[in-house]
């Protein structure tokens, strides 16, 4: 029996060849995109995973209510939060603070010194929150003491070469002796954070002791309330319940002294990856989206579907002919139930080629998605539980449902109806199958929607006036205080090069976040608290980075008055204030401040965050004689090279202990983007098969339908029609259609699109010709798939069409 | 082994009723050979589809082997057929994807009998209807009269007690007809019960009896 129909299936398929390799392709295209899907969520959703405990784990997350802010969730909070927590709640077992990372000078006895990329400070707990394996040291103790510095194996690698790491005492750029008490394998890439160096509390603890001004009562900031600066963690005791955690640790704060405009809430360490987008200075280095999760998804069952439907519609297109087997072998004996096996039997089969087909496309396409992504998935079906239930399960799916129709629908028949001579499913099924095309081509206009409007949204986010001119200006940081003493000779150095234009020292960057700070403006009630971002620079940022004054005046380096007590706004600080003339008004830090700083000037509004988020209030305080944590450069167009050569140069004198270091600015403002323009790169090319698939399945449909009208067309060719009329009639049947789908397609890309816009706080228009281009691209597709087999039926001499009949 | 009371066909055309048989009342014992003669139209086909319970009865009663048809339900009904019915059509109706040697094992398949049983069925009947030597070929690569050949075949190698045929010949020359309407008559003198539907006088001529039917109505 199964001998019988593996024959009728495999003699089918072979005799049939072009339907075959249009199922069997789009099939194969479409498996192999979902499995890369599946690998691509898998790995979305595989974050913190290796941790053991983490879902008792959550990220104590603040909202800031003050005005001035957009009220997000901040990645920090009160320094000394986390150590109050767990002596006051029994449901807390452990609290962890981990600070935000720092690039830093690490040198080894005489070998080179080598940077830090991420130098943060942990509690000595860490290693209970994160088990990440060590291959030398003890986890428990090696952040217990002051100057203990935990490394990964390939920074130690760097630092020591082959030399043993443990035990070792390396210097700091900030000339601090610290000992390495433990090497970690290097991290895996799917957690939250990126650290490649790990040193302890009590090392920062110590130094602020060591700094603090003998007789000064106040806590130093690692044991405050009343700033919000720590990236924390809760570890909840096994079975106990978060719920209401948000309020009381609120409640709690509160009772602690901290103001009325900072909330708690607490996010689970399994959402820290994909649901962070909105979260603001959270050190978060690996940020992924739940919705991106959710298209791609989407995306996948899509492209599925439009390859299922080829085979639907191809097999009802043939129906006529498996009917007649249907009715014979009905007629010999057989039950409806072993028709059924059969078909679907037949469509499993037919699943199972283009699945070993998709497994090695899937495999060898892999390698671009990771370059996308920046991970390194691996398409392994034996080390992967995962994939290899979804291979089987695809099989099962697309098998069976692709099979539905012959299946459920063929078998059906009565067998006299099909064997008495004159039976044409061809129109039976006729109206089922333009619906089904009509459907995915509406998928794919979708796709083709969503695509332009992510392209285009990708064009304005870069296109954009920012209200500053990121292109051909560098970044130099300063890493430690040896090299901040000289920053202001490096600036001098490289002004006298004539490729460079402009240079301005600073603390802030747009682009990297900016501190916040509480503001008391003139005339406003104590009670009402604002707080704004706040930005720290030399007179020439302006020049510098292209900003320009709305009201008022810049800073002026000439003016000794101005290292202080004067601030520049923007102008969305005096919008939101309602000031007419800001420049007579006055601004008041801290609770002590009575005397103010006075508005100088107003800049014009400029994004110092990513387009997700909106504008706020920004005041730029003169960066005045306090040497600068980094350099602004903008150099002078078409001499980057130059530019650079020299800075080098400079560099080497001046910083001779350190390792040349840059960063473009565009390149920054780029990274920012990097996810959303992946995003749209992965759309563009899984649309582009959607398309694909669903043109192979046109183009058979097509080729079918114009065989079945090749005896009208020949009677039409012999009454005198011209070619020309005939495709155009041939053509304009499909067309139709095409156009319908649009009409469908049209609501849902605005819906998906406008969902996805939504994401930024700048977006670029929903445009007609983003809907109007996906249509007529459609059609045009369509129009040459269709035609092509037109214009062949067109031209094939009438009389071969109607001899036979 | 054929009782038919008062059997009525009817199609809905829109509001009326087209009658295709009007109360047929009809006897077959076995062993019997009848021959179906009418015009075009007159429901002949339709008489044995539903004989062969392969369409429903309007009205009336159709007994086989004293187990009431008319009220038996689809897969009752299709359990009846596998044991006893073997059908022949006109326009042969092999499967084209199968060889000859796959057409004839096919019904074996749907029936209960192992591979041996099937392998020694098929070539019985494979030499007793000569076609040894084109098991291998597919039904395009045969004659007409090949192919109804192998239809005859594939209809009687599980033995059934009845077979229809309708218009067995209707496609083929007189030759090729006449060496069929013969092998019919040899399967009717080993008992096989047959009712076949014919236009020609000399092909009803092999049967036992005939059955002029007439706008649904059989004329005696
Ligand atoms: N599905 C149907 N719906 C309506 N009328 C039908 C249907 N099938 C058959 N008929 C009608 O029933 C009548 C009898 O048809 P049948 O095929 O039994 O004729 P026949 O005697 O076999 O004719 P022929 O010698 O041409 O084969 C015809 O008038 C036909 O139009
Ligand atoms: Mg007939």
């Amino acid at each position: 029996m199964f001998a019988n129909y593996l024959k009728i299936a495999l003699r089918n398929l072979l005799r049939h060849k072009g339907y075959s390799i249009i199922n069997i392709a789009g099939l194969a295209i479409g498996m192999a995109a979902c499995l890369l899907i599946v690998l691509y969520i898998q790995r979305e959703l595989s974050f913190e995973n290796m941790n053991p405990k983490a879902d008792r784990i959550y990220r104590v997350l603040t909202i800031d209510k003050a005005l001035g802010t957009n009220n997000q969730r901040v990645g920090i909070t009160m320094p000394a939060l986390g150590p109050a927590v767990p002596p006051a709640f029994p449901d807390v077992e452990a609290s962890l603070r981990v600070t935000g990372s720092a690039k830093t000078l690490l040198t080894y006895g005489d070998r080179p010194s080598v940077y830090a990329e991420n130098l943060r400070m942990a509690d000595s707990n860490f290693f209970d929150f994160f088990n990440f394996p060590m291959l030398q040291g003890d986890p428990a103790t090696a952040l217990k003491e002051p100057f203990a510095l935990v490394l990964t194996a390939k920074l130690a690698r760097q630092i020591f070469g082959e030399e043993d790491a443990l035990g070792k005492t390396i210097k700091t750029g900030n000339g601090n002796d610290v000992k390495v008490t433990g090497v970690l394998k290097d991290l895996p890439d799917n957690i939250h954070f990126d650290f490649d160096a790990l040193g302890s509390i009590a090392t920062l603890k110590s130094l602020l002791n060591a700094n603090r001004p003998p007789n000064s009562t106040r806590p130093i900031w690692i044991e405050q309330w009343q700033l919000i600066a720590m990236p924390t963690y809760l570890m909840f005791r096994e079975g106990s319940s978060v719920s209401g955690y948000d309020q009381k640790l609120t409640k709690f704060c509160r009772e602690n002294g901290v103001g009325e405009n900072f909330e708690i809430t607490l996010q689970p360490l399994l959402g820290a990856h994909l649901r962070s987008k909105d979260v603001i200075m959270d050190y978060v280095a690996n940020k992924g989206d739940v919705n991106n999760v959710y298209t791609f998804a989407a995306i996948a069952v899509l492209i599925l579907l439009i390859a299922v439907i080829n085979y639907m519609n191809l097999s009802t297109a043939r129906g006529a002919e498996r009917a007649k087997e249907v009715g014979i072998r009905k007629v010999v004996g057989s039950l409806r139930s072993q028709l059924i096996v059969q078909f679907l039997g037949e469509s499993l089969l037919i699943t199972l080629v283009a699945l070993l087909l998709a497994e090695p496309l899937a495999y060898t396409t892999l390698p671009w998605l990771n370059g996308l992504i920046g991970a390194h998935l691996t398409f392994n079906l034996a080390h992967n539980a995962l994939l290899l239930a979804c291979v089987i399960l695809l099989l099962f799916i697309v098998g069976i449902v692709s099979g539905l129709y012959p299946a459920f629908v063929l078998t059906g028949f009565k067998p006299v109806t099909v064997l008495k001579g004159s039976f044409k499913t061809g129109q039976k099924g006729t109206k089922l199958r333009k619906g089904l095309v009509v459907f995915q081509f509406a998928l794919s206009i979708a796709l083709i929607t969503m695509a332009a409007v992510i392209q285009r949204q990708i064009y304005y986010v870069q296109h954009k006036d920012l209200g500053y001119n990121r292109d051909q200006v560098l970044v130099f940081d300063m890493f430690d205080r040896s090299m901040g003493a000289n920053l202001a000779t490096f600036r001098e150095e490289l002004s006298k090069q004539s490729s460079f234009v402009s240079l301005a020292e600073g603390f802030d960057v747009p682009g990297r976040g900016f501190g916040r700070t509480r503001v008391r403006p003139e005339g406003v009630a104590d009670e009402n608290i604002w707080i704004w971002s706040s930005m720290t620079v030399s007179p020439e940022v302006l020049p510098t980075l292209g900003m320009e004054i709305a009201q008022g005046r810049n800073f002026n380096r000439e003016m000794a008055t101005d290292t202080n007590g004067v601030v520049l706004i923007n102008e969305t600080a005096a919008r939101a204030l309602g000031w007419e003339n800001p420049l007579s008004k006055r601004l008041y830090f801290g609770q002590s401040d009575s005397i103010g700083t006075q508005v100088i000037g107003v800049v014009k509004d400029f994004h110092f965050t990513a387009l997700h988020q909106k504008i706020e209030p920004v005041v730029i305080f003169p960066l005045g004689n306090t040497p600068g944590g980094l350099l602004m450069a903008r150099i002078q167009g078409g001499r980057i090279a130059e530019a650079l050569e020299s800075a080098q140069q400079k560099w080497k004198e001046i910083f001779p202990g350190h390792p040349f270091s840059y960063s473009f600015l565009d390149d920054e403002f780029n990274a920012t983007y990097r996810q959303d323009i992946n995003t749209g790169k992965i759309v563009n090319t899984f649309t582009i098969l959607a398309i694909f698939i669903a043109c192979l399945g046109l183009f058979g449909l097509a080729s079918y339908s114009t065989a079945q009208r090749n005896k009208e067309i020949g009677v039409r060719k012999v009454m005198g029609a011209s070619i020309g009329t005939i495709v155009r009639l041939l053509v304009l049947d499909f067309l139709r259609w095409v156009v319908i789908a649009n009409l469908i397609a049209w609501p849902l890309a605005l819906y998906i699109a406008s969902k996805w816009l939504d994401g930024f706080a700048y977006r670029t228009t929903l445009s007609v010709w983003s809907f109007l281009a996906a249509g007529t691209m459609a059609l045009f597709i369509a129009l040459i798939t269709v035609s092509f087999q037109a214009v062949n039926a067109a031209t094939t001499n009438p009389v071969k069409s109607l001899r036979y009949e | 082994m054929i009782k038919l009371r008062s059997v009525t066909k009817a199609y809905n055309s829109g509001v009326d009723k087209t009658f295709v048989l009007r109360n047929i009342n009809l006897h077959v014992k076995e062993g019997e050979f009848i021959s179906i003669m009418g015009p075009s139209g007159a429901g002949k086909s339709t008489l044995l589809h539903i004989i062969g319970m392969l369409d429903s009865i309007s009205d009336g009663e159709y007994h086989f082997f004293d187990q009431p048809v008319h009220a038996l339900n689809e897969k009752k009904r299709a359990a009846l057929y596998k044991e006893y019915l073997g059908f022949v059509f006109q326009s042969y109706h092999l499967i084209d994807d199968l060889t000859v040697y796959e057409n004839l094992e096919m019904p074996l398949l749907y029936k209960k009998y192992n591979s041996s049983e099937r392998k020694s069925l098929v070539c019985d009947t494979l030499d007793r209807f000569q076609i040894v030597g084109k098991k291998n070929l597919f039904p395009n690569q045969l004659s007409g009269g090949q192919q109804q050949l192998v239809g005859v075949a594939r209809a009687i190698i599980s033995k059934p007690k009845l077979l229809l045929a309708d218009e067995p010949t209707g496609n083929l020359h007189s030759v090729q007809g006449e060496e069929i309407m013969q092998l019919l008559s040899n399967l009717n003198q080993d008992r096989t019960t047959i009712i076949q539907v014919t236009h020609s006088e000399k092909n009803a001529g092999y049967g036992t009896r005939i059955l002029q039917l007439k706008d649904g109505w059989i004329e005696n």
